[in-house]
């Protein structure tokens, strides 16, 4: 068993490096601000490719040619649990964010990372992939749409917003959401699709904590970057 | 002079995507970086911006799906007529799917939501089926998902030229070398010399995955301990890691991890050896510790055995050679090695022999399945 085995090689570049904010629990609305801001500023010429990983307050958001919500229940359903629905300007159609659920958004300047746009979507799956690896889960992708499946069923989704080839959105995986609020809706718009978790999948609870560590560590061998955790704290603190 | 507005291209596919949505009326002056249109494909949504400002005259239909590089539209200069050539609009792409009776069905005004997953075939309006919306079916991809790798070989285990040569700095004493279906010679100064008749080993086997990134702090970790320059120690090393581990928890038992020997073993026809270089440290520090424990003699305690298979060998296997447990390394699934092979974490598969007289097979199942359980899940081995 030689351990010298090669990396995957992407497209060659050279040295990515992404900021990593570990945002922790987190309003949608608040986010999606974060990242509008981040692209636009990206796109300008300023700012710093960013990885912002989070978990939303129960949220369901919809694609921005699925302006009407896939619903398998009543929207008063949806509005006795509390749920908001957000208009997005993603790709993919509707999909559901809550506690549990690690969500990843990448403002990534393709053409500085010498990356193509189906790479980069590739490389979100293969990343999710990698993490559901580490737990013993085998996740594959399926010609039945975009994302991460574990036998049959969906376990990420992904929805991508691009714009001067400057990302925004990114992956959704279930570590151990409240697999109930996926009955609420179509998953990705699909009637027939069932969805699943890391925690389903292996049986024993799973801390998005370790899942984000995971998934930061994929995320540098899939793309072949360098990753610089931004400190949420001090930047808190010194109110910058 | 007009400015040509084409489709993006998502990649190298040649696949079509969809036209959503003009944000710009025709005929409408726009803006440098203003974005005029959205195309859609494979969960993305791209918004087009006008490279220069210009009088905008769409030259493509929202609904329908258009190849990379195709011209959806003209920004033209003020005063400035399209040639009549330009007049024309280009085709759509029809046809190129097939309808798949049993795939899943979007619904939408105009959208695709979710097309192949790596280009070829395209989803593409069906005429006439609902007026003013569309429904897409998409079909299943062949084989797109492939759980191999991109060469569908694994490596040959390098000759071995003298594997006495390989052994020889980490063998604890010489032992008659044995096949391991033959019941091995016991130590006559441990536990098993009240019964000095030779017992059959037994053998179990498993699988495990491993978790790349705690194996990956592990690794460093251990290239921090051994303070040896362009290191890297192998997912092997981890693994020899969690066996002393398992061993170091059960003391009662006193079997190693001060004896633990390395060896290289032999796995059906095929010679294993292991041939990275980061091994050689490892082999330094159980030299050490040999000497180390020359120094302070513990007879009561036993030694242990590792083996590895080569890549590749699913059932590596050992023999005792003399000590009361062994365990053998074989891989199954390599790391991943191009970006285009969808691949999960990297399986090993695990053997341990042991004498059953010496260690009852409860016992010799706990200390396997803490073997396991570290590999998976290393953070009793990183915060130690």
């Amino acid at each position: 068993m030689a351990d010298d085995r090669e990396r995957p090689r992407m497209i060659a570049t050279n040295q990515r490096v992404v900021h990593v904010y570990e945002l922790g629990t987190t309003n949608y609305e608040d986010v999606h601000r974060l990242q509008r801001r981040l692209q636009a500023q990206r796109r300008d010429g300023a700012g710093v490719d960013s990885l912002l990983v989070t978990e939303h307050r129960p949220v369901l958001t919809l694609g921005r040619s699925h302006p009407e919500p896939s619903l398998r229940v009543g929207a008063d359903v949806i509005a006795n649990y509390g749920i908001k629905v957000h208009q997005t300007e993603r790709g993919g159609d509707i999909t559901y964010h809550g506690p549990g659920q690690l969500v990843a958004y990448g403002i990534i300047d393709l053409r500085a990372w010498e990356c193509s746009l189906m790479d980069y979507v590739s490389g979100l799956e293969e990343t999710a992939i990698g993490v559901l690896g580490d737990w013993g889960v085998r996740g594959e992708r399926s010609a039945r749409g975009r994302g991460v499946w574990a036998r049959g069923k969906k376990i990420a989704a992904l929805g991508i917003n691009v714009r001067r080839w400057v990302t925004m959105h990114g992956i959704a995986l279930n570590v151990d959401p409240d697999m109930s609020h996926f009955d609420l809706i179509n998953p990705c718009g699909m009637a027939d699709i069932e969805v699943t978790s890391l925690s389903h999948e292996i049986g024993k609870q799973v801390l998005v904590e370790a899942v984000t560590e995971s998934f930061i560590f994929h995320f540098k061998r899939v793309f072949e970057c360098g990753a610089e955790t931004v400190d949420m704290t001090k930047r808190a603190v010194s109110g910058n | 002079m007009a400015t040509v507005v084409t489709i993006p291209r998502f990649g190298n596919e040649r696949a079509p995507a969809l036209l959503a949505e003009w944000y710009q009326p025709d005929g409408a002056s726009v803006g440098a970086g203003e974005i005029v249109f959205r195309v859609e494909s494979d969960h993305i949504a791209f918004d087009a911006e006008a490279e220069s400002a210009g009088v905008l005259r769409h030259r493509a239909l929202v609904g329908e799906s258009y190849a990379p590089g195709e011209t959806v539209a003209y920004l033209l200069a003020i005063g400035e007529r399209l040639r009549p050539e330009d007049e024309a609009m280009p085709a759509p792409i029809h046809g190129l799917h097939t309808l798949d009776e049993d795939g899943p069905i979007d619904q939408g005004p105009a959208h695709n939501a979710g097309g192949p997953v790596h280009g070829g075939a395209s989803s593409a309006s069906e005429e006439g089926r609902i007026p003013g919306g569309m429904i897409i079916r998409r079909r299943a991809e062949e084989n797109i998902s492939v759980l191999r790798r991109a060469n569908g070989t694994m490596p040959l285990p390098p000759s071995s030229t003298d594997l006495e040569d390989v052994l020889a700095p980490f063998l604890l004493e010489p032992h008659p070398k044995q096949p391991p279906s033959q019941a091995p010679e016991r130590e006559t100064d441990g536990p098993g010399s009240a019964n000095p008749a030779p017992v059959a080993a037994s053998v179990l086997r498993l699988r495990t995955h491993v978790n790349l990134s705690e194996t990956q702090k592990l690794r460093d970790q251990l290239a921090r301990e051994w303070r040896v320059e362009d290191l890297s120690p192998s997912v092997d090393d981890v693994v020899v890691r969690a066996f002393a581990r398992s061993l170091h928890e059960r003391p009662e038992l006193a079997i190693g991890p001060d004896f633990i020997l390395r060896t290289i073993a032999i796995a059906g026809e095929s010679i294993a050896r292991v041939s990275n270089a980061s091994t050689a440290p490892f082999h330094e520090s159980v030299a050490r510790r040999k000497q180390q424990h020359a120094k302070r003699p513990s007879p009561d305690r036993h030694p242990c055995v590792v083996s590895f298979a080569a890549a590749g060998i699913h059932d590596g296997d050992c023999g005792l050679s003399g000590a009361p447990i062994a365990l053998a390394i074989g891989a199954c699934f390599p790391w991943p090695t191009d970006s285009a092979t969808v691949e999960f974490a990297p399986h090993v598969s695990l053997t341990l022999v042991f004498d059953p007289s010496l260690l009852p097979e409860p016992v010799a199942a706990g200390i396997f399945c803490r073997i396991r359980d570290l590999i998976e899940a290393p953070y009793a081995l990183l915060a130690a």
